[in-house]
């Protein structure tokens, strides 16, 4: 198992390269000069001259990303065009207030979304099934951005429960998570139900019964516990989508994460930023893969077996 | 061995149905069993013995599955009209099933052993550690070693798979075993010492044991009585010495036709005319009249009743219920 890890992390460096080549690739055919926006509107033709070789920008292509990558492996992310300050100082501001939103909005989405499907798939065809795929339905098609700013009217203007937009403690993390997290809850919520419904119908889930166990055991220890694999992996690509930083909820709740940070950095043609940012989306992406898959050894043996025999 | 009912069923009538169709799996069945006791069900596929064993612990899958009607007395109680909690203590306890296909009868996901454990720890007022002892022991009383405990389901061939299935069904001493083909998966050497294995259990602790299988051959090695079904029914049941020294049902006569003897020589083995008639629409009278070579109009329209023959033989069919082509049955018939 641990070899397994090794060489999954081992990966990342591939990965990394890859990545960062494109995107600087992509920031340097687009149009627009870092310079003019490092300068701001006036300066001199020296100036830009001078900059422009300070900030290295005279020198070919290759030079340029190949100093990139030195500089990053020693933590150096050169400084934002845009802000001047340290690349890694601003990143490290923002990053773990997305990382934060998203592993609530994750949570909430696997802890309801399995706790609402197994219901619907234990009583398929009830009333609760059917209001909850119902809900599910509404879940997957509303726009986030509205579904916040009800959050925000009811919860915060109206009842006064949270806070809309100041950024303190955990409370301030409720409405944001549970804004974000919807989308994924329906998806998760659809997945479960589906997946039960297979596993549910097993054998083992009938000798399960005629071993005289109470039916949630049945359900829940034998038929879910079988049923996990889709659901970790939808799971899995959703935290990857979640920890992306979601502009538009970061904006309604105004949450300093790397969503906006991405966009801006973008419009500005703030190089270092976006590659920076890119470079630990891989990075985390690349991590959530490798997550994925020793759950899917947690809770499948084969899956587990099939590792044991690789690593070796 | 006493003479005491263990389990008796009346008159026990189970449907599926589906979209559009109803499927007639279990007709008017009638069946009983004594302690210590083992009885053979056979019969062709689709007869519905899985159906029957199944409703005897409220296990068919509802939907599509109903019990329209019907009695089945465990120990005087009826398991029919039992509340959930009772039923749960005779499930795996007092009554376990072995299932068709042990290939799939285990979860993928949990070791045998811990498997084996569930059950005795569920009803055996035992803590967590000594259930798994015992589980161990049920490994090795089936011939696997206790050391194998901790591997999974796909470690294990499909013989290896069966005999963890017996030991669970067998771990808290049921007094009622229903196996559904235990040994139609396995080979031949496999099958022998699984039905080697049951036979000492049966001696071992008076267990009673309801057989289903489609082998003549297993049922003389292990039962005492043999029930023959047909279409849902019980069309003649009896010891094994009456039933297979003396057949009776046209069936029953035809079933030991088609399987080959190596004490004669036979040109050619024959088969049963005709099919199994479709469960969805039975024929009316006798379900056997349209492959019976001795059918006549009455059996088209009137079903005989269960008669006794002998001893305790007894036949649904009326050639042996003596009104065969008799005038009060020419009567009935209009
Ligand atoms: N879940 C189900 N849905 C619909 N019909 C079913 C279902 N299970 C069984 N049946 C039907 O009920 C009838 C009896 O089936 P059953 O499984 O009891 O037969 P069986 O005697 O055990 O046959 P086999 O020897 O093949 O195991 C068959 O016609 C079968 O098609
Ligand atoms: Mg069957």
């Amino acid at each position: 198992m641990h070899k397994f890890i090794l060489r999954r992390l081992a990966m990342l460096i591939p990965v990394i390269l890859g990545v960062s080549f494109i995107v600087f690739s992509i920031m340097d055919l687009t149009p627009g000069d870092p310079v003019e926006m490092y300068l701001g509107d006036n300066y001199t033709d020296e100036a830009h001259a001078s900059m422009t070789k300070e900030l290295g920008l005279d020198k070919p292509f290759i030079v340029r990303y190949l100093s990139f990558i030195g500089n990053a492996i020693q933590g150096d992310f050169g400084i934002s065009y845009s802000t001047h300050q340290r690349v890694l100082d601003e990143i490290l501001a923002r990053f773990p207030n997305t990382l934060v939103l998203a592993i609530a909005a994750l949570f909430f989405a696997i802890l309801a979304g399995i706790i609402l499907g197994t219901i619907s798939a234990a009583k398929q065809n009830s009333i609760f099934d059917s209001t909850s795929t119902f809900a599910a339905l509404i879940g997957v098609s509303m726009p986030n951005f509205w579904f916040g700013l009800m959050l925000i009217i009811i919860f915060a203007a109206g009842l006064g429960w949270f806070p809309s937009s100041e950024f303190s403690g955990v409370k301030s993390l409720v409405l944001p998570a549970i804004a974000l997290g919807t989308n994924s809850l329906a998806i998760i919520t659809r997945m479960t139900r589906s997946s039960l419904l297979e596993t549910i119908r097993q054998d083992y889930v009938r000798t399960a019964r005629a071993k005289g166990l109470k039916e949630y055991k049945v359900i829940i220890k034998h038929a879910l516990r079988n049923a996990m694999i889709p659901i970790i992996t939808i799971s899995g690509l959703q935290f990857g989508f979640l920890i992306s930083g979601a502009v538009v909820i970061e904006t309604v709740f105004s949450w300093p994460g790397i969503g906006r940070l991405l966009v801006e950095a973008i419009q500005l043609k703030d190089t270092p930023i976006v590659l920076s940012l890119v470079v630990i989306k891989a990075t985390m992406f690349t991590v959530i893969n490798l997550g994925t898959d020793i759950m899917y050894a947690f809770f499948d043996p084969r899956i587990r077996a099939q590792y044991k025999a690789k690593g070796a | 061995m006493t003479d005491r009912k263990l389990l008796e069923i009346r008159n026990l009538n189970v449907e599926y149905r589906t979209d559009d169709e109803i499927v007639y799996a279990v007709n008017s069945l009638d069946l009983s069993l004594n302690s210590g006791e083992s009885l053979g069900l056979v019969g062709e596929t689709g007869a519905g013995k899985s159906t029957t064993a199944l409703s005897i612990l409220q296990l068919v899958a509802d939907p599509p599955g109903k019990t329209t009607s019907g009695e089945i007395l465990f120990e005087g109680e009826d398991l029919l009209k039992a509340k959930k909690d009772f039923l749960r203590h005779i499930r795996g306890n007092k009554i376990s099933m072995i299932f068709q296909d042990p290939m799939t009868s285990l979860n993928p996901v949990y070791s045998v052993g811990d498997q084996i454990a569930e059950v005795i720890y569920l009803h055996e007022k035992c803590s967590k550690s000594e259930a798994q002892q015992k589980a161990a022991e049920m490994l090795e009383t089936v011939g696997i070693p206790k050391e194998r405990y901790d591997e999974y389901p796909h470690q294990f061939s499909g013989g290896m798979k069966q005999r963890v299935v017996i030991a669970m069904s067998i771990a808290c001493s049921p007094q009622l075993i229903l196996a559904d083909e235990p040994t139609t998966a396995l080979d031949v050497t496999i099958q022998a010492q699984v039905l080697e294995l049951m036979n000492d259990l049966k001696v071992k602790f008076n267990t009673s044991l309801l057989l289903i299988t489609h082998d003549l051959g297993v049922v003389a090695q292990v039962c005492d009585r043999v029930a023959i079904m047909y279409a849902g029914e019980i069309v003649e049941i009896g010891t094994v010495e009456e039933v297979f020294e003396n057949p009776k049902h046209p069936y029953t006569v035809g079933l030991f036709r088609s399987i080959p003897q190596l004490d004669e020589k036979v040109d050619r083995l024959k088969p049963i005319k005709g099919q199994m008639p479709d469960p969805t629409n039975l024929p009316s009278g006798c379900k056997f009249h349209p492959r019976c070579p001795h059918a006549i109009e009455a059996c088209t329209k009137i079903q005989p009743a269960m008669t006794n023959v002998k001893g305790t033989h007894i036949v649904k069919c009326f050639i042996h219920e003596g009104k065969f082509e008799s005038t009060e049955l020419m009567e009935e018939v209009k």
